[in-house]
């Protein structure tokens, strides 16, 4: 098992398929409106009409795959107060359901909306970095998944020295709040973090 | 960190190293962890869980497919476990030279909840009340199948095996049993059939192009590493292709190792222009042609133009080409600098104001496509999909000559992006002895007034006209009948009249808004359930073979197609000639005998071969197509009546004279562009402003994996709208809005987004009829609002052009 | 519904609030009171008060998904402020049954003090980290010292309006309106200068789902909120204008303050909760 298990998000070729939130749904067996892996589209630009009745515009969009950072910094793992969110042996951010009580606090306090409330069980859930497939020699669902490669996995060293630390790309959250395990090659149209050029535009699929 | 933007080359990771020592030592910690003390066993028990699930010794993989018709067909793990589906995955054989693995999108890993959909077709039913009212009762087999066998065996001794027709079909496309050919099969034991020719997708396109280059064709996308430009007009694979193994990743992987800049010409900022476009050209829908023509007149003004192509490999781009007896001022070139017929030259100035694209942008465009060299133009289904939409196809396939891009790598032909596989044998479907051919698109008018159906005037093919209508009509793979053919309010009226179209037998596995027409309603299997041969789609540049047994038993009482044919051969009295003695399982067999013989390196034993089910070949370079009459024309002419590229097609000329349109329709001999009704310039926008069209969208392929809740989670069907219109409706994103026309209205709610151009908007086709009390849709079903009028020259499906209003609902 | 977000954790903290608001103002007047009647009135309010709080907490378990695991939710005092808040409302709980246990008695206990102390103490260390929970470095409308202010005024409002009604039928009801009357002002002043601090600022790196309605939403209701504890604090004042004893209309007065007050809070507190939004994906 890696020491430091870490996602790279490669959103220059992320076509915002989707299909790593459904085959996360399928391996782990979610109910509907539980996202361990969320794909949102981050959009903006104008149009403008000239007198000749044709337009002009700067629209632009991509697209940002995220589930859960595996933090160094893990905001949940501070604020949970059953310690039911903790780091395990593998260097797994995960959720102990003998302790959560479903408070949803955890919930509040992630920036990237990695905890997941289950109604179903009453718990707290979220992406496990597919431990289970790791141990096993196996890939996590989402890297094996996505059809453009743009889901990769690695050591967190490793991955910092091709790609450089967390970016504060829109609509990422600062990179400094948690200290993401994360890294990344941005979209071709990335925007600065807290950029107002555009919006996350589809909150009814996340 | 500075971000480059620039596209980087993709290091393969490290993939850690799995040693068998790291595996048990870890086995080995979780037998110890029970021990520990309530943290601790917790975190054990979660462990103990986790590998449960994960895929413990009990479980079974399959290999299966997903078969539905966007072209790709990938392939899938299927997981069982006590005889129940727990799990799928994709393809896992790896990524490398000469190997690809075709990873399944959103819509093949949903498979597991359309096997276990709860609108699953259950049992063999009947229809009682009327046509269409969905009111079915259900009965067994045997009276099922009697009923089936004694109607077609009627209608076929009364009207003669013309009135027997297959509706068109394509939600299974890979298989080789449980397809389209049992029922062709057996049909064609019993006298034929009345087939078909065209299809909902292509219908324009594949008619029109053998105008211009006899025969349809295109470069493989893997091709574009060596173009200078990439345009793509109404074309969005990224999308609609999102397979890991083909165009997707072909198009991904072109970009990267290739210098192309890309161009995507559309009315949305589609996920192909999210993805790879340096530039979006957003033109009206149904306005190519006018932008292709605009895009020629700079060519030709400023000498872009490679004249000794044309002179060499084309007909009828000047007076020097044309054909013999045509009068002078009909060239194509004439057309574009407005010295032919209708005096209008087609500057960029007169394009603008109808694509709504600015003068200066149609230049700057010219100008790009004409010094790269080369340039590989490309079209989608899209523009071809529109009221005389041949016209729009050809005029883009004419940029292509023009710049004589034609027949080389890099450039191409201006068709849809082609493929590479291999055309692994089918289960053998027999000869037809019937001829008469109709339109995929007129099996309506062959129900409700068949006798005025002509070859000159709605494309019968083989015959003057028709004598008698579809009496009998068999749905399977299908969802055309209601849902996917235009004008589901005329379409419904013309079912519901039961001395018309006398039986309709619907094979479905879920309660589509077809099956709700069937007279007899049979329940039929998913892949999990199927046992069959599969093999690649059109829409990659690999070949596979792959041997699928059957995951899981067929639920309820679910029977192949095969099996179903099987039965009605027996009490038709040809079960002998059809079977040949042969089950379902002893087919998949002797087809793949008939597949070691195109290639034998294919494991002699047919266990051994089931054992690692996925056999892949690849071709290794791209495909050109018609290089061979780039290299030597004379040689290898083209099968056109000159052997050349007829940019004017004296046979379109010949035709046009002929064959009998409505008002409005028109056959050219050159790629124009012609108005037509429901266009931009259709004074109807007035009452009705706003453009429609019916994308095509990740949430579904066609109509198929319809309202299967993760994926209805993760992409819902939405109204795409401007925010500009949006916000002159008093309209919202998210809100619930009525679409509406004259042909019928839908309800369904918005995406307010500036990737789509103000003036229009897009109903993603597919979503499946429910109307209300009222007769409303409200599932946002795009047929509802589309106009049933065959198209001129193919005589197919203009469903992209439309005009609505919107309002709150 | 707006109103009704997060009900659980509107009327937990709010109730919770009263009723460590009611024990500490009346610790505050029976430091003055003399007379044994008025004395056992105030006394007979911390059971009163300790059921409330019983009735609170068991609110808050209406927020929990497995309420069962509530015993675990003390384990990360070490870094989380809910899991000292939990901690404190522990704390809390046992020396307020111990209080309430004690006043149920007619006669005044030795330990009493020590007891009523030790819940006023813990009762606003309680408040306080009930106030820090909030303070989340995702939600800019939180992360302000807008839980502090609201929270403790709130505290200080229904724990003055209560006691009022309590001491407004008896003879000294005067003398304690001053100390009421400054503790209610307190309370307004914090609860006024929360409420601009309360309207969300919708910024663009805001995850669209967590951004439930328009500001102008939250702050017309904010509005609305400080007109009615306002009214109540209002009515409390005129109580003591006016010489109760000869207005039998006023009887009622200072429980219809008392009402407007909790009305007006809980509408703030509602608020409080429908203003969060959260940045990030």
């Amino acid at each position: 098992m890696l020491k430091q298990p870490a996602f790279f998000i490669d959103m220059s070729s992320c076509s915002g398929c989707k299909t790593c939130m459904v085959s996360c749904m399928d391996k782990n067996d979610l109910p509907i409106g539980v996202k361990w892996r969320r794909v949102t589209e981050f959009t903006g630009g104008e149009w403008m009409q000239r007198p000749d009745g044709t337009f002009g515009q700067n629209v632009f969009a991509y697209y940002v795959s995220m589930s859960c950072n595996h933090c160094d910094d893990p905001i949940c793992v501070k604020v949970c107060p059953t310690t039911a969110m903790h780091r395990n042996e593998h260097n797994i951010v995960t959720v102990d359901h003998n302790k959560c009580v479903g408070c949803r606090y955890c919930e509040m306090n992630c920036p990237y909306s990695a905890p997941q409330f289950n109604a179903e069980l009453g718990k707290m859930t979220k992406c496990d970095f597919c431990y289970d497939k790791q141990l096993k020699g196996e890939t996590p669902t989402c890297v094996a998944a996505c059809p453009m490669r743009a889901i990769k996995f690695g050591e967190f060293e490793e991955l910092k020295k091709m790609y450089g630390e967390s970016q504060y790309i829109a609509p990422l959250p600062n990179p400094a709040l948690t200290k993401p395990r994360l890294t990344m090659i941005p979209s071709r149209n990335a925007k600065p973090g807290g950029s107002t050029e555009g919006m996350q535009s589809n909150p009814e699929e996340v | 960190m500075e971000l480059t933007g620039k596209m980087t080359q993709l290091p393969d990771m490290p993939c850690p190293d799995w040693s068998r020592r790291e595996f048990l030592k870890w086995s080995a910690a979780l037998g110890g962890l029970a021990a520990l003390d309530s943290g601790g066993l917790s975190l054990g028990l979660r462990l103990a869980e986790a590998a449960e699930k994960a895929g413990t010794a009990d479980e079974v993989m399959t290999w299966a497919c997903c078969v539905v018709n966007c072209g790709s067909l990938c392939p899938l793990r299927l997981f069982t476990k006590d005889g129940r589906l727990v799990r799928v995955e994709p393809d896992n054989t790896g990524d490398g030279p000469g190997q690809r693995e075709i990873r399944a999108c959103l819509r093949g890993r949903s498979v597991r909840q359309l096997t276990y959909s709860p609108d699953r077709v259950k049992y063999p039913m009947k229809r009682i009340g009327k046509r269409g009212e969905g009111k079915f009762q259900r009965i067994s087999w045997d009276e099922a199948l009697d009923t089936i066998a004694k109607e077609l065996r009627r209608i076929i001794d009364t009207y003669g095996n013309e009135a027997v027709y297959r509706q068109y079909g394509s939600g299974t496309t890979s298989a080789s049993i449980n397809r389209r050919n049992e029922f062709y099969r057996l049909i064609n034991l019993l006298g034929g059939y009345m087939d078909q020719y065209g299809t909902y997708s292509s219908a324009q396109i594949s008619a029109a192009t053998p105008y211009t280059y006899g025969q349809r064709g295109a470069n493989t996308v893997s091709d574009m590493v060596n173009s200078r430009l990439v345009v793509l007009f109404g074309n969005n694979p990224i999308e609609t292709r999102a397979s890991g193994g083909g165009i997707s990743y072909d198009l991904m992987e072109a970009r990267r190792k290739g210098k192309a800049r890309f161009i995507i010409i559309d009315p949305r900022y589609s996920d192909t222009a999210a993805l790879v476009a340096d530039e979006w050209v957003p033109i009206r829908p149904g306005t190519d042609a006018a932008l292709a023509s605009a895009i020629a007149h700079v060519l030709i003004t400023e000498d872009l133009v490679d004249q000794p192509f044309l002179d060499k490999y084309c007909v009828g781009y000047d007076e020097s080409t044309m054909p013999e007896d045509i009068p002078p001022g009909n060239s194509y070139k004439d057309y574009i600098l407005g010295t032919g017929s209708d005096g209008l030259a087609k500057t960029p100035a007169w394009a603008a104001p109808i694509t709504g694209y600015p003068a200066d942008g149609i230049v700057r465009l010219a100008r790009e496509i004409g010094m790269a060299k080369p340039c590989f133009i490309v079209q989608g289904l899209g523009p071809q999909r529109h009221a005389c939409g041949e016209q729009s196809a050809r005029a883009i396939l004419t940029l292509a000559s023009l710049t004589g891009n034609v027949g080389i790598n890099g450039g191409n032909t201006g068709d849809q992006e082609g493929s590479w596989g291999i055309q692994f044998p089918k289960l053998p479907t027999g000869k037809n002895p019937v001829k008469t051919l109709i339109s995929f698109y007129t099996w309506d008018r062959a129900i409700a007034d068949p006798k005025s159906m002509t070859a000159l005037n709605a494309g019968v093919r083989n015959k003057d006209k028709l004598d008698v209508g579809i009496k009998f009509m068999w749905n399977s793979c299908s969802n055309a009948t209601i849902n996917q053919h235009s004008d589901i309010n005329a379409t419904k009226k013309i079912l519901e009249d039961e001395k018309a179209c006398e039986m309709i037998v619907v094979v479905e596995t879920r309660m589509t808004p077809t099956a709700m027409f069937a007279d007899i309603l049979l329940p039929s299997t998913t892949p999990a359930e199927d046992e069959d041969i599969y093999r690649q789609g059109s829409a990659m540049e690999i070949g596979y073979l792959l041997i699928s047994p059957r995951a899981i038993k067929p639920l309820f009482e679910a029977r192949t197609q095969y099996d179903i044919c099987t039965d009605l051969a027996k009490r038709l009295g040809v079960l002998e000639q059809y079977t040949e003695g042969r089950t379902q399982a002893d087919w998949v067999r002797y087809l793949y005998e008939q597949a070691r013989k195109m290639k034998p390196e294919l494991p002699e034993d047919f266990n051994e071969a089931t054992k690692i089910g996925l056999f892949k070949w690849m071709p290794g370079k791209p495909k050109v197509a018609l290089k061979a009459f780039r290299d030597d024309p004379v040689a290898n002419p083209l099968k056109t009546p000159s052997g050349k590229i007829e940019i004017f097609s004296k046979r379109l000329w010949d035709m046009s004279k002929t064959w009998e349109l409505p008002e409005g329709d028109v056959l050219k001999a050159l790629p124009e562009y012609v108005t037509t009704w429901e266009c931009y310039e259709d004074p109807l926008r007035k009452k009705l402003p706003l453009q429609l069209i019916g994308h095509h969208y990740k949430g579904r392929v066609h109509s198929s994996y319809c309202d299967l809740p993760w994926l209805v989670s993760v992409a819902p069907q939405r109204l795409w709208i401007n925010p500009v219109d949006a916000q002159a409706r008093g309209l919202n994103h998210g809100d619930q809005v009525k679409v509406f026309n004259d042909r019928g209205a839908t309800l369904v709610k918005i995406k307010v987004t500036p990737r789509i151009m103000p003036g229009v908007v897009s109903l993603p086709q597919g979503a499946w009829y429910k109307p209300n009390a009222q007769g409303v849709d409200t599932e946002g079903s795009v047929n509802i609002l589309t106009r049933t009028h065959l198209s001129p020259l193919a005589k197919g499906n203009p469903q992209h052009t439309n005009l609505v209003e919107v309002v709150k609902a | 519904m707006p109103l009704l977000h997060e009900w659980s954790l509107v009327l937990f903290t709010a109730l919770a609030q009263v009723a460590v608001g009611i024990v500490l103002v009346g610790e505050c007047l029976l430091h003055a009171a003399q007379d044994a009647a008025v004395r056992t009135n105030i006394r007979r309010q911390s059971p009163i008060a300790f059921a409330l709080f019983v009735v609170a907490v068991l609110i808050s378990l209406g927020h929990t998904g497995s309420p069962l695991n509530s015993f675990n939710t003390i384990r990360n005092i070490g870094s989380s402020w809910l899991s000292r808040e939990i901690g404190m409302l522990c704390l809390t709980g046992i020396v307020f049954l111990w209080l309430a246990f004690m006043r149920m008695k007619e006669q005044e206990q030795a330990q009493e003090k020590t007891a009523a102390g030790l819940v006023v103490v813990f009762g606003v260390l309680l408040v306080v980290t009930m106030s820090q929970v909030y303070r989340l470095p995702v939600a800019p409308v939180w992360d302000s010292c807008v839980s502090f202010l609201a929270f403790f005024g709130t505290m200080f409002i229904t724990g003055a309006l209560w006691q009022a009604v309590v001491v407004s039928k008896s003879e000294d009801g005067e003398k304690f309106g001053t100390l009421l009357l400054v503790m209610a002002f307190v309370g307004l002043i914090l609860a006024a200068a929360s409420a601009p601090l309360g309207v969300p600022v919708v910024s663009a790196d805001m995850k669209p789902a967590t951004v439930l309605g328009p500001a102008s939403f939250v702050a017309s209701k904010l509005a609305l909120r400080m007109v009615l504890t306002g009214l109540g604090v209002g009515i409390l004042a005129l109580t003591l204008v006016r010489a109760t004893q000869n207005c039998r209309k006023c009887a009622y007065a200072p429980l219809l303050a008392f009402i407007l007050a909790l009305t007006g809070e809980l509408l703030g507190r509602s608020m409080f909760y429908f203003a969060y939004a959260r940045i990030g994906m």
